[in-house]
Formats: C-alpha cells, sequence, structure tokens
C-alpha cells in the first residue's frame, strides 16, 4: 500500500485543538489569566496522570500512551468549569478523565464521555464551588488557589439559564447579550466562538451533521412545547438553547468518536435521544441537564449501534412472512 | 447529470500530462525455468515463414504468410522454434518467458473486407477473434466475452473513461487520444452485442473529456454522457450503483443485469484493428508514482517482461516497490505485462504503526460495500465476520482513511474462506 489519508491521529488532535482554541480566547478574555490558568492546568493534571495509567496498567507502547487527546480532553473540562473554583480541582478532575480512558482501551467502548463525566462528578461533589458563577470582566487572581469566598459571593450572579429557570425571561434579555457576554463557565459562554469551532469541525469532516443537528432540533422543538404561557415562544426557545452549555454539548460532546454511534441512523438517534433528555432532565430537576444527559445515551449508544447497523451492499431487508400462503395454494409467489 | 455513489475516498491526484513512449522492441533474454511453448496453429498448408529459426519475435512479428496471403503474427514475444506438423495441421511454436500464453493465432485481415456497416454480427465476432482484440475488464480475449454476453440480452454498452485505479488517468487520456474511435468502437460493440444504448462515463473533474464527448455525440437517443463522482473505487459494482441508483443483486455481474461494461482502450482498439485490420497486439500502459524518473505512458507490446517495462520507466529500484492495479492494494509488478492491468504504480511503501481504534468510523464512512470494517478488530461472532469478508471485495479505502493506521483489509482477508479450488 503506497498512500494513506495525511489524517492521522495527531492531525485529528491538531484540528480539535484549534476547534477548541475560539471558545478558549473567548473564556480568558471574559475571565483573565485565572482561566487559562485552569485550561491549562487541567489539561497537564490529564496528560501527566493519563501517561502512567495507559504505559503500566494499560500497558501501551510510549508512543501510543503518549496521546494529545489526554490534554485536550483536559481543556474540555475545564470548560465546564466557573472560573471561581479551586485550583486543586484541576488534579481532582484528571482522575474521572483516566478512568474514563482506560476503561476505553480494555472494552473498546468508552463508558461515558471523558469530561462530560468529570463535569458532572464534581457538581455533584462539590456543588458549592461548581455554582459560583461571576460576571464577565470580574478578574481573580490567577495563581491563587483558593479564592476568598467572602470575595466571590460579593460579585456572585445567576447564570442566563438560572434566570430562565427561575421562571423569568433573562432580563437584559436580548439575544445578542447570549453571543458571549454572559456570566458561566469559561468554554460555555462564547456561544459564537464555540460556532466558530463547530465550523472548523464540520469543514474538516469531524462533526456529524445528524448527531449536532437532531439534538438542536429536538431541543428547539421540545422547549416551545414547554414554553412557559406568557412568553413568547420562539424567543423562549432561542434563549433556552444558547444559555447553559447546551452548545458546548451540542458541538464537542456530541461528536466525541468514542461515545458517538459509527452508524448514521445510530447517530442520528444518539443526537434526538440526547436532546429528549437534556429538556426533561432540565425542566424536571432543574441546573444544566444536557449533562446528564449526555451521560445516559453515552451508555446507550453501543445498544444504539447495534439497532441501527446499515444494511451491507448485497443485503435485503427480510420480509415478513405472509400469512395465508398455506390456505392459499394458487397464490403466486414471487 | 452527475452519478453519485455511497462510500469510496478521492484519492490524491496526479498530473494529467505525461510523456508517451512507444516500446518498439525490447532485448529479450529467456531463462530455462520460465520456459513456455505456445504454438501458433498455421490453418492450411501452403505458407511462407517471415522469420528465421530461433529468432527473438515480439508480439506482433510477422511470423508467415498463408498462401491466400493472411499475415500471421505472433500473439505474444518470445523465440520463434519453427514449424511442426500435428494431425495435418501445422503449427507455428513460440517459446516464450512467462507464464501468460494463449494459442490464438492473429491474422491481419484485408482493410477492404472490414466494411463495417455491412458485416453482420457473425463477421464482426470473427474479426474480432482474429484480430486478437484484448479486453482489459476483464483480463480475456473480447470475443470470448462477447460469446458470453450473447447467451443473456444486453442493453446498455457502458465505456468507462474514468480513472479506475486511482491515479492512473488511463481511461481519460484514451479519451483524449482518440475520442471518434473510442465512440465509434463503441458503437461496434453495439452491433456487436445488439445493446440499444452507449453510456459514456466520464470523470466529472476532467471537464476536457466531458468537453470533447459532447461535440462529438450527435445522437443523443443512442449514446448517453454521465459524468461520474471522481472516486476510487469505481469498479464493476459501484458504477452499477452509480448508474442505476440501485444495487447489483448478489451472486450476479453487471452483465447477467445487460450492462457490457468496457474500457475505452479496449473500443478504441477495436475499431482501429477492424479499421486497418491489423491485429491488436500492444496497448498502452500507464506508469505513475514517485519510484519512477517520470511517469509515462508506454505504448507496450503484449508480453512484455516487467523488468524491460521498468527500465524503460526509469524505476528508481531500492526501497521503492511497484504494484500494479491500484496504489492502495494490487500485486507487485513480476513477470511478463498481462492484459488485466493498465497502469503500474511505484512509490516508497507506506511505513505504519498500527495505534488503537479511536472509534472514529471512517472507515464505514468511506465502505463503498457499506460494511463496518471496525468490527473485524473486536467481533466475536464467528459469522458475522465471515459474512463481512466474503462481502468485502478488497478496495483497501478502509486502510487509506483509518487515522489509527489499522491493517484493516490485511485482518479481513485473513478471515476470508479459502478458495473451493484449494
Amino acid at each position: 500500500m503506497f498512500i494513506r489519508s495525511p489524517r492521522n491521529k495527531t492531525a485529528l488532535g491538531l484540528d480539535l485543538l484549534i476547534a477548541l482554541l475560539p471558545a478558549a480566547a473567548w473564556g480568558v478574555y471574559l475571565y483573565g489569566g485565572r482561566a487559562a490558568v485552569l485550561m491549562i492546568l487541567c489539561g497537564l493534571c490529564c496528560a501527566i496522570l493519563d501517561f502512567p495509567v495507559q504505559k503500566f496498567i494499560c500497558r501501551n507502547p510510549v508512543k501510543d500512551a503518549l496521546s494529545p487527546f489526554a490534554f485536550l480532553t483536559g481543556v474540555l473540562t475545564a470548560f465546564w468549569f466557573p472560573v471561581t473554583v479551586p485550583l486543586w480541582f484541576c488534579a481532582l478532575a484528571a482522575l474521572p478523565v483516566v478512568v474514563c480512558r482506560a476503561f476505553y482501551r480494555y472494552f473498546g467502548h468508552r463508558l461515558f464521555n471523558s469530561s462530560i463525566f468529570a463535569a458532572v462528578l464534581l457538581h455533584l461533589l462539590y456543588p458549592q464551588y461548581m455554582g459560583r458563577y461571576t460576571p464577565p470582566f470580574a478578574y481573580f487572581p490567577a495563581f491563587q488557589i483558593e479564592l476568598d469566598p467572602a470575595l466571590v459571593e460579593y460579585y456572585r450572579v445567576r447564570t442566563p439559564l438560572g434566570i430562565l429557570q427561575g421562571g423569568r425571561l433573562y432580563e437584559d434579555g436580548t439575544v445578542p447579550q447570549l453571543y458571549g457576554f454572559a456570566s458561566g463557565a469559561i468554554g460555555a459562554v462564547g456561544v459564537a466562538c464555540l460556532l466558530l469551532g463547530g465550523v472548523w469541525l464540520l469543514v474538516r469532516k469531524l462533526l456529524s451533521l445528524s448527531a449536532t443537528g437532531s439534538y438542536a432540533l429536538v431541543i428547539l422543538v421540545l422547549s416551545m412545547a414547554f414554553a412557559p404561557d406568557d412568553a413568547e415562544m420562539l424567543n423562549y426557545a432561542w434563549l433556552y438553547l444558547l444559555s447553559g452549555g447546551i452548545t458546548l454539548v451540542a458541538i464537542f460532546a456530541m461528536n466525541d468518536p468514542a461515545t458517538l454511534p459509527r452508524t448514521p441512523g445510530g447517530k442520528l438517534l444518539f443526537g434526538g435521544i440526547a436532546g429528549v433528555l437534556t429538556v426533561f432532565f432540565r425542566d424536571t430537576f432543574g441546573g444544566e441537564g444536557a449533562l446528564a444527559a449526555v451521560l445516559v445515551v453515552s451508555l446507550l449508544s453501543p445498544l444504539l449501534e447495534r439497532v441501527t447497523r446499515p444494511l451491507n451492499y448485497f443485503e435485503t431487508r427480510k420480509k415478513k412472512k405472509q400469512s395465508g400462503t398455506l390456505a392459499d395454494p394458487n397464490r403466486r409467489t414471487t | 447529470m452527475v452519478l453519485r455513489y455511497p462510500g469510496g475516498i478521492f484519492l490524491p491526484a496526479r498530473a494529467t500530462e505525461q510523456e508517451s513512449v512507444r516500446i518498439v522492441a525490447h532485448p529479450h533474454t529467456v531463462t530455462p525455468a520460465e520456459l513456455e511453448e505456445v504454438y501458433l496453429r498455421l490453418d492450411g498448408e501452403s505458407y511462407t515463414l517471415a522469420c528465421r529459426e530461433d529468432e527473438p519475435v515480439q508480439a506482433g512479428t510477422l511470423l508467415a504468410t498463408l498462401s491466400d496471403g493472411t499475415p500471421i503474427y505472433a500473439s505474444i514475444p518470445g523465440t520463434f522454434a519453427g514449424v511442426f506438423e500435428n494431425r495435418s495441421s501445422h503449427y507455428a511454436k513460440i517459446v516464450s518467458a512467462g507464464a501468460e500464453a494463449d494459442t490464438t493465432c492473429l491474422q491481419a485481415r484485408p482493410p477492404e473486407q472490414n466494411r463495417l456497416a455491412d458485416m453482420s454480427r457473425e463477421e464482426l465476432l470473427e474479426a474480432t477473434k482474429t484480430l486478437g482484440i484484448w479486453d482489459i475488464y476483464s483480463g480475456d480475449w473480447l470475443w470470448r466475452r462477447v460469446q458470453k454476453a450473447h447467451r443473456t440480452e444486453t442493453r446498455r454498452v457502458v465505456i468507462d473513461l474514468t480513472d479506475a485505479d486511482g491515479w492512473s488517468l488511463t481511461g481519460c487520456r484514451a479519451a483524449l487520444r482518440a475520442p471518434g474511435e473510442v465512440l465509434n468502437g463503441a458503437k461496434v460493440l453495439l452491433q456487436l452485442l445488439g445493446a440499444t444504448k452507449i453510456l459514456l462515463i466520464v470523470d466529472r473533474m476532467q471537464r476536457k473529456q466531458a468537453d470533447v464527448f459532447r461535440a462529438l455525440i450527435n445522437d443523443p437517443s443512442l449514446v448517453v454522457l454521465g459524468e461520474v463522482e471522481a472516486k476510487f473505487p469505481l469498479w464493476e459494482e459501484t458504477l452499477y450503483e452509480a448508474i442505476y441508483a440501485r444495487r447489483l443483486p448478489r451472486g450476479k455481474s453487471a452483465q447477467d443485469e445487460g450492462i457490457f461494461i468496457v474500457r475505452a482502450q479496449t473500443a478504441e482498439a477495436l475499431y482501429r484493428a477492424l479499421l486497418t485490420g491489423e491485429p491488436q497486439t500492444a496497448r498502452w500502459l500507464t506508469a505513475a508514482g514517485d519510484g519512477f524518473g517520470k511517469d509515462l505512458v508506454v505504448k507496450t507490446p503484449f508480453g512484455t517482461p516487467w523488468r524491460f517495462l521498468l527500465q524503460v520507466c526509469k524505476f528508481k529500484g531500492g526501497a521503492y516497490v511497484t504494484r500494479l492495479g491500484s496504489p492502495l492494494h494490487g500485486e507487485a509488478a513480476e513477470g511478463i505485462l498481462d492484459g488485466s492491468t493498465e497502469c503500474v504504480f511505484s512509490s516508497l511503501p507506506v511505513k505504519r504503526r498500527p495505534g488503537h481504534c479511536i472509534s472514529c468510523g471512517r472507515c464505514a464512512e468511506v465502505c463503498p460495500m457499506r460494511l463496518q470494517p471496525f468490527r473485524i478488530l473486536r467481533e466475536r461472532n464467528y459469522r458475522s465476520v465471515k459474512a463481512l469478508a466474503s462481502v468485502c471485495f478488497d478496495c483497501g479505502c478502509c486502510d487509506f482513511v483509518c487515522p489509527a493506521a489499522l491493517p484493516l483489509r490485511e485482518q479481513i482477508v485473513k478471515h476470508r474462506k479459502p478458495p473451493a479450488n484449494v
């Protein structure tokens, strides 16, 4: 064999990095150096912890153990942090990420999306830290391990999603606000930047339109259906879609190759079910339902892949046996 | 109208302008281990020999002239070893290197006998037979394939002008070299097979070919031009799907469905031979890749040894390897040139260090057979693996795209059933 596609794993990692960059840069612009420190530290923690696990427990050669994806997953995990989390969160977040990656090497399928799994665990373990969102341009010291709780409490605000779920529409409420100047997690606020990264992934054919599209469409439709009576339907759905981490999930978590089914139908179902679950979790339990939804749907992923296996070139769909052929001997069977 | 089919890959394009060379003679040496004897039947007992015993001959060299003036040409190159009598028939014997040999006797026909319009089907078939037209698509004599095709009804003659082998552009070049001949050859085939329509399949990216043929076609009810996506592989199954937007039934060939596919070169050779009355003894071959001093298009006599051909193409040797057919799979160029390949590639072999599957699913996306090659890695169900391996036709697309450099094709081939006669 003479030629191979130049798009090897390293190239894919580079594409992913490029897609992450705009949102990361926007996070740093809004939240200052501390955001950058969190992202890089989290990436490094994952990479450093990942190497010995891959090398000695999963018995991989050094070249395979040194994967850029561990670092990128770490950065993606830090996207879910508010800027006020203590720096030791990075080390803590690396644990579930590494466990997920090791699981994948053993069983060939990842149990959960690593970064989402880490974010959910941290949300469950430390709700007091993960819920402290501050407004943009309120810069905190970059290298201080734990911030002064009083200072954080002084700045603390509610996110657009919190306001939306509090029963009021986002007051300063215009959509442009949501394109990046809202408060929220480091990576999730820059919706326009995330979309820019998404476009890059789409150009490089790393974004599956069926998964992302069905996810967004289902959420749009369901949120319109369940909109409060006093709200204008489309406006509410628009706010619903752009608030919280739905964009981040739709672009990165929905296209994580390890959890995305590899069949066209599976991708469609994956996005659709995740959308339904997101709306269900958000409206039933409050908070960002997208995270839990992705966890559940990634558990279903192998099943979806099996159910939607495409027919190969020569296969035909089995026809159901027609009843009554015995009773009617003159019936012509073709 | 652009014909599309699912799966397949876009291979990196090669230069379209290549120097063409014509091999007229080659120094032929025969080692005892490679000896093969070929007998050419000399119909009629009186003949005049045109060459001496132990004289090296090329494919197409005049061996003898029969008493009625019919010249007899050598069908393969080798050494002329005299005339033998067996059961009151005379045979010319050629000792040749390599395994490919055929006892068909090539005879030139006087051009005035070849008034195409007046020839019946049987006469055309006979002419195709005696003129030794070689069908590259099936790797067999054309008359044999036509004879088989007569058993079923043929509706369409499909002339494949595409770059079926990925890098070679052989079909495209044939179209530019002699578009009229290709079209007329197609019409002869139409007459020969009793088909109703000619379909010219052109690569969508090669605009020139499409324009040339569009200007030539004056009867749109008879000849239809179809542009196809420039993807690899465009083989029988995928070509059928591209044209008819439905799949070929299992166990059936395109011929069974009434589609007769030939490469452009065959149509060109057929018409040219019928026109001039001279048998086809050579055909065009493309040599492409970094392993050659330059990319070449070579008019090569049948049966030329590869080692000579590689010399002509300035093959660099060393770490470079050659492959026949396509850069993704195919066999090394050894022995003598046979009729089923139009191109030889040479390049450094790709170094692969297989990593772990990242389950990106690209192999399933590009598979023209809608298989899921990644299943070969972890599948424990014996039957489904066998089913996968039996449908796979070895194009190597999954190998090409795999970002983890996994040897998927190799794995699938390993699971294939051995052929029945082994």
